[in-house]
């Protein structure tokens, strides 16, 4: 991991702290298009994330068998 | 015999075997340990006995003895039915014996039989006194505390080289089905016989050199005789499995036999091939335990990665639903306020439009053709109105507006009124 990426599990706490304020916070109409948009950005590093451990994890027990 | 008499060693030979016959007339039972032992094309048995002072102790006394064929047939058949071990170098006998001399030859002992029982006893005797020793020792089970490795795979072999048992191992080892890889590496030994003891100890003292290099011992001796198995009671090969820093499997005795060596090592085979045998299964027993281990790392693994998949997919619908909901609500309150804006506008308008034509209405009432209808009149002079008298002279012309017509006059006089 590089020193300003964000971790998996950071990025889905920002991501479940980000729908918190819109389901539950005072929603701002001025706010909400960033915050969306700054989640479906975090949605998209822990997908490529994801892909990248899946394909590590499927090259390593690979080569177990 | 006169001190000066002359005679020939024959006559002297003579002289001591009579004296000897005479002395020592039949048979006498005598304990010894066998020290050499030969037999020769005819079938004679020729052995060199030596006895102790003290049992295992300094050899203190030496004799010659014989086994002529026609006895020693039976006698070795009988010996080895009842001990269970052949006739050799190291064991120790009761046998029954004439004195014999001959004049070439020298003293030697005439056996006619062996007592076998004896044997057997002292061969247990001896057993239970080395099995005795290494419990009071406090060594006995100190090999099979050692762990085997989990993958016994560099194994060190000591065995006679030209054994059958050595060439069976190594096919059932190197031709396994499952095609595990072994390395064997053979320590020669001499696995029956005297010399067994301080050969395996030398083959054993060999391995300990360099013990990293090896995971296992296999002490293997196959195809032999049932009746070699006593060298492997010896104390000093036990002692030193019992010391070893390697797990020792032996694979030296047969179905019904178990020597001190079988008993003080990590685990006895049978047979050298059930060694083999028994390290490939260990072996399966590894890989299978990986296999699972793997197996249950990939599904932990898979779980995982679905797990958090599932939880990054429902974060996202959630953002995805709760941001549109809030964008309805903002929409709805923002429609609500439109309408009222527009309620709010339409009233006032139509209170303007209203107001408008109340007004409209009230100049209506107060536009000039209604005064004149009412009996008003509107006096002008030169088409301006003329609001006061003081704005006309005398002789002016002026016109009176009717409703509908009017009438031209000449100011006659003028006065203001007061």
């Amino acid at each position: 991991m590089g020193k300003n990426e964000i971790g998996f599990n950071e990025a889905v706490k920002s991501i479940e702290e980000i729908l918190r304020n819109i389901e539950e916070g005072e929603p701002d109409i001025d706010q909400l298009s960033a915050n969306v948009k700054k989640a479906a950005e975090l949605i998209k590093i822990c997908r490529i994330k994801l892909r990248e451990t899946e394909e590590k994890i499927d090259g390593i027990l690979k080569e177990l068998k | 015999m006169k001190d000066t008499e002359k005679v020939t060693l024959s006559e002297l030979q003579r002289v001591i075997r009579d004296k000897l016959y005479e002395a020592l007339p039949g048979f006498y039972w005598v304990i010894a340990e066998i020290a050499e032992m030969k037999v020769n094309s005819s079938g004679h048995c020729y052995l060199e006995l030596t006895g102790c002072d003290t049992p295992g102790g300094k050899v203190t006394s030496r004799a010659r003895a014989t086994v002529w064929a026609a006895r020693f047939r039976s006698i070795n058949a009988s010996f080895e039915s009842i001990t269970g071990i052949k006739l050799a170098p190291g064991i120790t006998i009761l046998l029954k014996a004439t004195v014999d001399f001959h004049e070439l030859y020298g003293l030697s002992l005439n056996i006619a039989d062996i007592d076998a029982s004896y044997t057997a006893g002292d061969q247990a005797l001896k057993r239970e006194a080395v099995i005795r020793r290494l419990k009071q020792e406090g060594v006995i089970s100190m090999n099979q505390e050692l762990s085997l490795a989990p993958y016994p795979r560099r194994i060190a072999v000591i065995s006679s080289p030209g054994a059958a048992g050595y060439d069976d191992f190594l096919k059932h080892f190197h031709g396994n089905s499952y095609g595990f890889v072994f390395v064997t590496t053979l320590f020669e030994a001499v696995m029956q016989g005297e010399s067994t003891e301080s050969s395996v100890i030398e083959a054993l003292n060999r391995i300990a050199e360099a013990p990293d290099n090896y995971d296992a011992v296999a002490l293997i001796r196959g195809g032999g005789s049932v009746t070699d198995l006593s060298w492997f009671d010896s104390y000093g090969i036990a002692f030193h499995i019992t010391q070893f820093p390697l797990p020792l499997l032996t694979g030296i005795g047969h179905q019904k036999d178990f020597s001190v060596a079988d008993m003080v090592s990590w685990k006895a085979l049978k047979t050298p091939t059930a060694v083999a045998d028994f390290l490939v299964s260990e072996t399966l027993e590894a890989e299978s335990l990986v296999n699972d281990l793997a197996s249950r790392i990939a599904s932990a693994a898979t779980e995982i990665m679905a797990g958090n998949e599932e939880h990054l997919q429902s974060l996202q619908s959630h953002i995805a639903g709760s941001a549109r909901l809030v964008v309805r609500v903002k929409r709805e309150l923002l429609g609500y306020s439109t309408g009222m804006v527009e309620r709010i506008a339409g009233d006032t308008l139509r209170k303007s439009l209203e107001l408008t034509d109340r007004m409209a209405e009230t100049l209506r009432h107060l536009g000039p053709e209604n005064v004149l209808r009412r009996g008003f009149t509107m006096t002008t002079r030169a088409g301006k109105i003329v609001r006061s008298a003081s704005e006309l002279s005398e002789g002016d012309e002026i016109m009176t507006h009717f409703e509908n017509s009017r009438a031209a006059s000449i100011v006659a006089e003028n006065k203001e009124q007061k």
